[in-house]
């Protein structure tokens, strides 16, 4: 099958899913989400791969979901000027938990390679991944409370703590690369140059270490984890945040944060155009959470 | 005086404990001015972010151990209480933490000096803990015989260092703190202010029907991950300790107290164990 929006390639135990949209910095919508899947359904079934690594097409990984209200019917709540029925919005919500939990518990270990943009629904992927390897000057956030909306991950709070999650969910705040590494949000950061180099050693001791018991061993490993995590709350955690995330994005008259003068990003995108309702959205938080920025290429 | 004082300004709202002279230490009149103004701050719609700070040298030194008006924060273990009334008295000290950490808006606290006991549970229930760098956490229940009742100590810090800091009722310092993930961030004493500020101020820019829901979803997942069961389960053990018995020589601090003063009972509490703590 030919794909438009990633590129799949096979090499040795390594299998490697390029996001490819590069003039969008990789925005996820519908089409991508669903020829990622497919992607991965090919690499599962593909005995030799034994490492995928999923990666970036152009200056970023991906900035996040696709916001420009183009083929995005999918994977964003349903526009709330539109008065959604609800049935609607929980059906979404749970749908894309199911495709982030199916990415989370992929049997082969996988690995996000992040330069650029990390942002939102791009993060929610790579944190999806059972690695995160970075550039130092990578930026991660996930600015949803701007929009009023409450992010559906569940894995946040597993992955930096609740208190790390609470700070960076309740100001939308982006951090780099270095600092995510400090946080534990990913396994290593280095400088871009190196970055290649870091990934082809990661990469063959990944593919090696499941040499050591044979992959079924390895395979056996992975169906405790997983069942470690449900048992800590992860399943019923998706189902929580799904949840929340549609009462988040419910925007009912005198009830709601647009109605009752909140900032209103689908207006403000429709009437100025994505990057202005982007920069409106961001520009007041830069004084106080200052931005880290991407290093001169 | 007033033990607790709230004020509003620029969307953020203070509640500043204000025992300065006891190091803040918790008692009845605290708690009952706490309960007071926390539902104030809640819905009060000029307030997006509410800060928990302390006045004076300290945030805050834990319960209030004189045994003077302190029914409602500490159920001494001599004292002769039906089980009912102990009930009673444990269930309302943990629907308290619950309401602080369930509180429909963003919390922080902003922490110096000690911070100890009941009132590290305070910047534990918070979402956010900004402290100095040379602020003092610990919770040293367990010298006294009492069980630190805090399920969220496993969340942050996971379950060695739980074990660590309850076992030994050490302190650590905000940089160390920072370190095992109890706090966010530890920044040098003068800076401590302006950065709580511009936190909250950053977070006060956004509509309240945004924070909320995002404050709710992380909650949520905590209670998916068992913090709801966990409250209840410390809470029923907390009561158990309360009925044993001492050992005719064991350490008892409430008798200690009774006959030497306070000070002089907390003195013999930790003297012991200061070999084994770093000194900090």
């Amino acid at each position: 099958m030919k794909y438009k929006n990633v590129l799949l390639k096979f090499e040795g135990k390594i299998a490697t899913i390029t996001l490819n949209r590069p003039e969008k910095l990789n925005a996820i919508n519908d089409e991508m989400l669903r020829e990622l899947m497919k992607a991965l359904e090919k690499t599962r079934n593909h005995y030799e791969s034994l490492v995928v690594v999923i990666k970036g097409e152009g200056d970023s990984f991906s900035v996040g979901q696709d916001l420009s209200g183009e083929g995005t019917n999918e994977i964003m709540p349903p526009n709330p000027r539109n008065k959604a029925y609800l049935y609607d919005m929980f059906t979404q919500s749970q749908k894309n938990q199911s495709i982030w939990q199916y990415i989370f518990e992929f049997p082969k270990i996988t690995v996000a390679q992040v330069h650029g943009y990390c942002l939102g629904m791009g993060l929610d992927l790579a944190m999806a991944c059972r690695a995160i390897i970075c550039t130092d000057d990578a930026i991660f956030g996930d600015p949803s409370v701007r929009m009023g909306i409450a992010s559906p991950n569940p894995l946040w709070t597993f992955r930096v703590g609740l208190k790390k999650s609470k700070e960076l969910l309740l100001t939308g705040r982006y951090i780099d690369g270095k600092e995510a590494q400090r946080i534990g949000l990913v396994m290593k950061a280095v400088p871009a140059a190196e970055l290649d180099q870091v990934m082809a050693v990661e990469l063959d001791a990944f593919s090696r270490s499941v040499g050591i018991g044979g992959w079924d061993q390895m395979t056996d490993f992975w169906c405790s984890w997983m069942a470690i995590m449900e048992l800590a709350g992860l399943g019923a955690a998706r189902h929580m945040t799904a949840s929340v995330n549609v009462l988040s994005s419910i925007q009912r008259p005198g009830r709601s944060l647009i109605e009752r003068g909140g900032f209103d990003f689908y207006k403000t995108r429709d009437e100025q155009g994505l990057k202005a309702a982007i920069e409106k959205r961001d520009a007041p938080f830069r004084k106080y959470f200052p931005q880290p920025k991407l290093k001169k290429r | 005086m007033s033990t607790v004082i709230y004020e509003k300004k620029d969307g953020i709202g203070y509640i500043t404990l204000n025992r300065p002279e006891e190091l803040n230490a918790m008692n009845d009149e605290m708690l009952a001015e706490l309960d007071a103004v926390l539902p104030q701050a809640e819905m009060d719609l000029d307030v997006k972010v509410v800060v928990f700070r302390g006045a004076g040298k300290d945030f805050c030194v834990g319960q209030d151990l004189t045994g003077v008006n302190t029914y409602e924060v500490l159920s001494e273990p001599g004292e002769h209480l039906t089980i009912k009334k102990r009930m009673e008295a444990e269930r309302r000290r943990n629907r308290r933490w619950e309401y602080i950490f369930n509180l429909a808006k963003p919390t922080i606290a902003q922490v110096h000096g000690y911070c100890l006991g009941t009132g590290c549970y305070l910047a534990m229930v918070c979402d956010i803990t900004i402290a100095a760098e040379d602020a003092q956490f610990g919770d040293p229940l367990l010298r006294m015989g009492l069980l630190p009742h805090m399920p969220l100590w496993l969340y942050l810090v996971g379950i060695k260092k739980t074990r660590e800091l309850l076992y030994t009722g050490c302190y650590i310092d905000g940089i160390e703190a920072e370190k095992i993930g109890l706090i966010n961030r530890a920044v040098p004493g003068d800076e401590l202010e302006d950065e709580v500020n511009n936190l909250a101020s950053g977070i006060a820019l956004m509509h309240c029907d945004a924070l909320a829901p995002v404050k709710d979803a992380i909650n949520s997942v905590m209670e998916a991950r068992g913090l709801g069961a966990a409250w209840r389960f410390t809470n029923n053990m907390q009561l158990v300790m309360q009925q044993r018995t001492m050992l005719p020589d064991e350490f008892n601090f409430f008798k200690a107290r009774d006959k030497k003063g306070l000070k002089a009972a907390i003195d013999e509490r930790d003297a012991p164990f200061k070999k084994f703590c770093e000194e900090r």
